[in-house]
């Protein structure tokens, strides 16, 4: 514990909470009697971008994409092939076992489904708790009224300690994950696609908490979504993947209103809208999303791109700055 | 439109009322609507208390004592192979003991054989079965090696060859049933932590910092228990089973010992008599075969309880 | 334009553990020939049950119509035998559901499986059939359909796979196509183009299609009318527009406000209070007064009818009046 103190101390204002460079996350795929390794699915493919305390950035993108695969990597659920990472300029890639364990309380996560995530033998006490019970060695008294308080700040009632989360609407359950990350206090909270399970009337209760939260104890948020509506509504900066890699990052006003990556157009058109009147009559994206066993040459879009030139065929595009902080990975970025 | 959204509308109507309940008391709910499954579990009651009851000195004592009759010509000899009487409700056996004692006394051996088996093979296929499933790889290998080299030797060969190596006699019976019978549940063991460990509460409770033994046994091993439960049910069939087979082909108990191996196993003689002594075997017979079949019963009926699909 | 289907007071419980799960309680609408209806509603509200019930797929037990009527093309279809409702699933009513992983037989190869629907309806040889599985194929903008027609389930990616089911649904020219959630499963990107696909063979076949979704874009993409269900009930109907523009029911009026619209960014997301009921125990009276701002007494204890206010726009609630001044944004 105590290092992670000094080097909070020694970091500088100016130093960004979560610094990822080059990360590389590769899972090999094996086959034959032997279990040879004959090649890798390149989940997560040299991916950079910083998060500043109490920044909410979104990261987008379509099923499989590897943008779960990031943010395990990044808490090392998922060990990394290459790169680094910079926790409170903590080196994450380096620690030991037993360090990572107590970093982790700082870095805390929330799932997708609101079912698997929670354990069906436990009761909310000591799924809340469980945090509590490894960190901190307290009377189970103190850490019952710890837990009652966290109940409350998500919204639910501190009478629910003893029940069992089959007890609880898919909401509610999210409120039970949302207070287990909450209880160590973290400064980064990676939520995994949040609301993609709830349904519309309960997403939008979630959402208002999380920005409630963040208002309250100024976390910083790596919020994951495949849904542009609701990351434009929560993120101050948004990154777009595809196929593994980042192919645009901006502020969230830059990037909805300036898209340039010819992919984060598409992404914008195929949404959507509640609203008849602006009834879209773009042409869908057309092609299928490759899989990562099969990565196209040079730019990872060029099949399905519009603009495509002859050196996306073959060559990798550069991350090219457009404007400060908005970069896009293409070779010729819509201006 | 202007309600208060947010952190302070506990939306809670829909599970007030009802008093917290887990999953446990879900399945013994469902069990309690199963009629047979309930009768059954009282036969398997009666059975353990009748076999501690023995157990403790306080049934069946005279279950070792020989009794004897006179003749017209008053020749005191031994009242071997009496048949059902008042006296003796299930008859005698050769030495002129009470079949009925001796009956209720094998409960007691059976009961001690199942309890040891299980307590070793539960503890080697969950140990085993946990460490393959979690960890995988190369430990997950060796143990597979492990078992499959086990399973591809036929049981019963493998019982007569331990029982031959750790020495003849009932507990070496029961330590040898444990040795060889933890392959089934150590399989599925391994199957429910290969499950259990990509579910993402065990991604909370690591991203929580809970080291792999608190994930393994505090967080998953709940969730497989009810796997530990039933094949506990279901194994007591097979210890049941197994102390007689053993028994027959002369390894387990030894002569003097009540046990329902032996008592079958003596049968082979006395049906072979004129008139046929049928009663020993009989009632032995009915016996195990009451016993098991309660067994399987109440097994199969946890297992539609205990149903691991979870609730909604 | 002439009346397709009609429904009315459709209702379908299912009986489960000695309890009564009243799914569908009482749902009317009608669809016209080449229209689009949308279905909306949240989990748990009813609205694949209800399809379900108009094509009698209900498992039964335990499930079971309690009442109402199906009319389509004037025939009672809650009337017909098993044997004639064959004859017109797959054939004039189709079905397409949202896990295209799960509906196609992983065994046999996909063309066959489109061509035995055609081969069945239509009383056509294997060869013609798999003529127009082809070019049924090619349609749905499949490419290299002759190619195709030999793939198995599990060589196509999520979109071919929706495309194909699609074909399968389409090659007897049905008058109704039902779409339960088509897109739910898919990408945003492949999502966009079945929608687009869904509305090019809709004005190519002339079909009409009952659209069922959780998700409001979606709908007001989609369908000519609308029609909100909530907990077993259709509480509003109107078309497209109109419903988008002046909707009348709290409910649908919340549930417009609680989505984040892209362009639109608000600080605070507008919030329906409380949870989606449970179909075991509905609240008494209006289903949503629970969580609706305007419930009054009336609302606790009656259930209100669906009643017309504009021209073809039908709505459920006992306080329109005070309410149906202005939307929200």
């Amino acid at each position: 514990m105590n290092f992670l103190e000094e080097k909070d101390a020694l970091c500088k204002k100016e130093e960004p909470l979560l610094e990822v460079v080059n990360l590389k996350t590769y899972f090999p795929i094996k086959s034959g009697v032997f279990r040879r390794t004959v090649g890798y699915l390149k989940a997560v493919d040299d991916v950079s971008f910083t998060i500043a305390a109490g920044e909410t950035l979104g990261l987008v993108g379509e099923s499989g994409c590897g943008k779960s695969t990031t943010a395990r990597s990044i808490l090392r659920l998922v060990e990394p092939t290459d790169g680094k990472i910079f926790f409170k300029g903590t080196d994450v890639r380096a620690l030991k076992e037993s360090q990572l364990r107590s970093l982790r309380r700082h870095m805390q996560i929330i799932f997708q489904d609101p079912y698997s995530s929670l354990n069906p033998r436990m009761t909310v006490a000591s799924i809340v708790g469980e945090g509590l019970r490894i960190h901190e060695k307290l009377p189970w008294r103190e850490i019952r009224e710890r837990i009652a308080f966290l109940l409350d700040e998500v919204g639910l009632s501190p009478h629910h300690i003893n029940r069992y989360p089959h007890e609880f609407s898919g909401g509610q359950r999210q409120r039970i994950g949302i207070a287990r990350a909450l209880a160590l206090n973290p400064s980064l909270l990676i939520c995994d696609e949040p609301v993609s399970a709830l349904d519309v009337s309960i997403r939008a209760q979630i959402i208002n908490l999380l920005t409630d939260l963040k208002e309250r104890h100024n976390f910083a948020y790596l919020f994951i979504s495949h849904d542009l509506s609701v990351v434009e509504h929560i993120a101050d900066r948004v990154a777009v993947m595809y196929l593994g890699k980042i192919v645009e990052i901006a502020s969230s006003t830059e990037l909805y209103n300036h898209p340039s990556h010819p992919y984060t157009v598409s992404l914008l058109d195929a949404i959507p809208l509640p609203d008849p009147k602006r009834r879209r009559n773009v042409t869908p994206l057309k092609g299928q999303v490759p899989t990562l066993a099969h990565l196209p040459s040079g730019c990872r879009f060029h099949p399905r791109c519009e603009r495509k030139r002859p050196i996306c065929e073959t060559h990798q595009p550069p991350l090219t700055e457009v404007s400060p902080s908005h970069s896009v990975l293409c070779h010729s970025p819509i201006s | 439109m202007n309600m208060e959204p947010g952190l302070q509308n506990p939306t809670m109507e829909t599970s007030q009322e009802q008093p917290a309940r887990s999953l446990w008391s879900d399945a013994l709910h469902r069990l309690k609507k199963n009629r047979l499954a309930v009768f059954s579990f009282f036969i398997i009651l009666i059975y353990l208390i009748v076999a501690v009851l023995c157990g403790a000195g306080l049934l069946a004592t005279n279950y070792d004592e020989q009794s004897y009759k006179i003749d017209e010509k008053g020749n005191i000899s031994l009242n071997s192979y009496s048949p059902p009487s008042f006296k003796n409700p299930l008859g005698t056996d050769i030495q002129g003991r009470d079949v009925l004692s001796r009956v209720l006394q094998g409960s007691w051996i059976s009961l001690r054989v199942a309890l040891t088996m299980s307590a070793i093979y539960i503890f080697i296929a969950v140990l085993l079965g946990a460490f393959a499933g979690y960890f995988g790889g190369f430990i997950d290998d060796i143990i597979q090696w492990l078992y499959q080299t086990l399973a591809s030797i036929p049981g019963l060969l493998m019982l007569i060859a331990l029982t031959f190596v750790l020495g003849k006699g009932l507990t070496n019976v029961a330590v040898a049933l444990g040795l060889v019978g933890w392959v089934g549940l150590c399989r599925l063991m391994r199957a429910e932590y290969l499950k259990h460990k990509a579910r993402d509460y065990v991604l909370a409770a690591k991203a929580q910092g809970a080291g792999p033994f608190r994930i393994m046994f505090k967080h998953i091993f709940p969730n497989t228990f009810h796997i530990v439960i039933i094949s506990f049910s279901l194994g007591f069939v097979h210890a049941i089973m197994g102390e007689v087979v053993l028994t027959f082909v002369g390894l387990g108990a030894k002569a003097h010992e009540p046990s329902w191996g032996r008592i079958i196993s003596e049968a082979r003689a006395e049906l072979a008599r004129e008139p046929a002594v049928w009663w020993p075997l009989l009632s032995a017979t009915v016996a195990m075969f009451i016993v098991c079949l309660a067994f399987n019963i109440l097994g199969d009926a946890l297992r539609d309880s205990l149903d691991p699909k979870l609730k909604e | 334009m002439e009346v397709l289907l009609c429904v009315s007071d459709l209702a379908t419980y299912f009986e489960t553990e000695g309890k009564t799960v009243c799914a569908v309680d009482g749902v009317s609408f009608e669809i016209k020939r080449g229209e689009t209806l949308g279905l909306v509603g949240e989990s748990g509200c009813g609205k694949s049950v209800t399809a379900l019930s108009i094509i009698r797929l209900i498992p039964t037990p335990p499930g079971k119509i309690v009442r109402g009527s199906v009319l389509f093309d004037g025939e009672d279809l809650l009337k017909l035998k098993e044997s004639a409702m064959r004859r017109i699933r797959g054939n004039k009513i189709s079905i397409i559901f949202q896990e295209p992983m799960t509906s196609l037989n992983p065994v046999f190869r996909v063309g066959h499986q489109i061509a035995e629907a055609a081969v069945l309806h239509r009383k056509i040889s294997w060869n013609e059939a798999k003529e127009l599985t082809v070019e049924m194929l090619a349609r749905v903008e499949i490419p290299a359909p002759k190619e195709r027609y030999y793939d198995y389930p599990h060589q196509m990616s999520g979109g071919m796979k929706q495309r194909a089911i699609i074909a399968m649904a389409l090659i007897c020219n049905p008058s109704l196509l039902i779409a339960d959630e088509p897109t739910t499963a898919l990408d945003v990107t492949i999502g966009a183009q079945i929608l687009r696909l869904l509305r090019d063979l809709q004005s190519q076949l002339k079909m009409a299609i009952l659209f069922i979704t959780h998700d409001l874009g979606v709908v007001a993409e989609m369908a000519h009318r609308v029609a909100v269900m909530y907990a077993g009930k259709i509480v509003e109907t109107a078309d497209t527009l109109t419903l988008f523009e002046r909707p009348l029911h709290p409910y649908t009026r919340a549930l417009l406000a609680s989505v984040p619209h892209l362009g639109k960014k608000t600080k605070r997301l507008f919030v329906i209070p409380g949870e989606v009921p449970d179909p075991l125990r509905f609240p008494s009276g209006c289903r949503f007064h629970p969580r609706c701002s305007s419930a009054s007494d009336i609302c606790r204890s009656r259930l209100p009818e669906l009643r017309q206010y504009e021209d073809s726009h039908y709505v459920s609630c006992f306080n329109i009046s005070s309410e149906a001044k202005e939307i929200p944004r």
